[in-house]
Parts: C-alpha cells; structure tokens; sequence
C-alpha cells in the first residue's frame, strides 16, 4: 500500500522535473522550440517556462479557440486518456497537482471547501477556455492562469534577459500593467488557499481536471465500494487529498484517482467494473 | 451501457486522430508551445 503511494510520489517528481527539464534556455534566453512541443503533458504545466519541454493541453485548446479551429487531435488525446483512466493523471502526473500537495504539508489551520463549488470548473472550461478565447481570439484562462504565473510571468519579468537572436529584452517592461498584477494577486491567493484546504485548484477552477473528471463514471479504470460494508469512519476522507469520501460516491469527478482511499479495506480497484455507489445516476 | 460508452469514445477518438494528423495539427501544436505566451507572462 505505501509502495504504491511512493511510486505515486515518484511519479509526480519525475513528471516536474522531466517535463521542466529543458536547460538550453541559459544559452538562447528563449522557450524550447523542438518537435517535443507538438505534445501536450496530461496536466497543467505552462509551455512558456523557460524550461519546458512539453505543451499545456489548456494552452494549446484555447489557441486552437482563438484561431477557430477545432482541435481534433487534442481532444481524442483527452478523451483516450479520460474514457481509459479516468482523472489519474491528475494524481499521478499534474505538476500543479503536486505543488498543491505540497503546500498543504505546511502546518497551519485547515478548512474544508464545499463539494457542490466544483461546478465552478465547468463554467471556467465553457467560458474561459472554449467561448471567450473563439469570440475575442484571446487567451482567457490564460491571463488569470496560476501556473502560467508561477512558470512564465514570474521568471520571465525576474529574470528578462536580451534575446541573442533579436538583440531585444525577452519582456517589453512597459507591457506589464493590471494583467500581471491581477494575475500575480490569483496565483498568491492561491497559494494562500494550497496551505490551508487540499488542492483548491484542481477542486474548483482547473479545467483539465473538468475534462479528466468528466470521464470518471465511465472510465475503464474503476475504484469499487460497497457501501453496505461502509462503516462510515471517514478514514478514506482524511487520506483523500481532495477531501471527498469515495464511498459516497466511487465516480466522484473530483476524484484524482491516487488510490490513498484504499487503505480502507472495503475501497477496491477494478478494470471495466461498473463501480457501486449510494448515489448512483446523481 | 458502460461498454457501449468506452466503445463509442474509443471510435471517435480513432476519428479524431485521423482528422487531426490530416490537418497538421502537431505543428500548430508545436509552433503554438513554441511562442512565449504573452498572456501566460501577463502582458498587455
């Protein structure tokens, strides 16, 4: 059981580091160019770090938006990933997700977030990311962005090295105005909130987890309760890292499938079995 | 129902690779991860 979560944990540090691990920024002072581009981690990590390697499927959705095309390749990709596993790359592989995690280890006073505020995901993903990006041509979720922040806007405006290639600073100092301090007042609240309540990001207003967590009820990959065995002791609560108690509900959407909950002995995991809930259909 | 819901996704993805790769969609992919983002920075 904590060999899983360990290979869990290691998961998440390979996933951050590798897809963080790009260093050829130090000598062109520019993001990664190459092929490696043309794939989207299956998390939240923003393409403009200087050091990373891979794309971020919220990024390239909402540029797919602005340029009013549909992008097909993209959402089969998410759709593999949501119909096989569910939201376990949420657990296992979002660098976000692990920052979050990590913040949360701090001591400090601890709230718990309403379930019913993950909706709040979806209205993000339908306006921010699809129906305000294809009728502006703008980036929204973009713009107030978290990660995007901690990423790209900090390093970059700290670091705002001269381009070899073009002779210029890599960010114009007079471009930044309310944009980046509305963006910097997010990522810090955000912060604020990772300490005290687990992953409020992925819980309320992450996108990628809207799509991934879409697909739980129905993915190959099941968490099975018998709520007939549950006795209740909310010990699957308190290992949960966002807070849901799976025998309430196996295919919960904010579920991040990292399998803590299976310390409880009634909470099993299954291929293709059709999970057993109180609240089935809700 | 389940396996009728997998299925169903399963073929449309297929699809949905095929249209995509058709239509070049990992250069744009790829030039758009290339740019820096200037909403990501937070620029006006």
């Amino acid at each position: 059981m904590d060999l899983l979560q360990s290979i869990r944990t290691t998961a998440q540090w390979c996933s951050l580091v590798l897809t963080n691990a790009y260093f050829g920024f130090l000598r062109t002072k520019q993001v990664y160019q190459g092929s490696l581009k043309s794939v989207c981690i299956p998390g939240l990590n923003c393409h403009s770090c200087p050091s990373a390697f891979l794309s971020c499927p919220i990024g390239t959705f909402q540029h797919f938006m602005t340029i009013r095309k549909f992008p097909y390749l993209l959402t089969a990709y998410l759709a593999t990933t949501g119909i096989m596993v569910g939201s376990l790359a949420c657990g296992w592989l979002c660098p976000f997700g692990l920052i979050q995690d990590l913040f949360y280890k701090i001591k400090s006073v601890k709230i718990r977030l309403p379930q019913k505020l993950s909706a709040l995901r979806y209205l993000i993903l339908i306006f921010l990311v699809i129906l305000f990006p294809l009728i502006t041509q703008e980036t929204w979720f973009s713009k107030v962005c978290p990660m995007g922040t901690l990423q790209a806007a900090i390093p970059w405006v700290v670091w705002n090295p001269i381009i070899p290639v073009y002779g210029e600073p890599a960010v114009s100092l007079s471009t930044l105005g309310l944009l980046f301090i509305i963006k910097i007042l997010i990522a810090f609240s955000f912060i604020a909130l990772f300490i005290i309540a687990k992953r409020p990001f992925c819980r309320l207003a992450c996108p990628l987890g809207a799509i991934f967590g879409f697909f739980n009820r129905h993915s190959i990959l099941q968490l099975k309760v018998d709520p007939r065995d549950c006795k209740d002791c909310q010990k699957c609560r308190e290992v949960c890292p966002v807070d849901i108690n799976i025998s309430d509900d196996p295919g919960a959407s904010t579920c991040v499938r990292c399998f803590k909950c299976l310390k409880c002995e009634n909470v099993k995991v299954g291929l293709g079995a059709t999970a057993t809930t109180n609240n089935q259909g809700q | 129902m389940k396996k009728i819901v997998v299925i169903v996704v399963f073929f449309l993805a297929f699809i949905f690779f095929l249209i995509g790769d058709n239509n070049n969609e990992p250069l744009e992919t790829q030039n758009n991860g290339a740019t820096m983002c200037m909403a990501c920075i937070g620029l006006e």
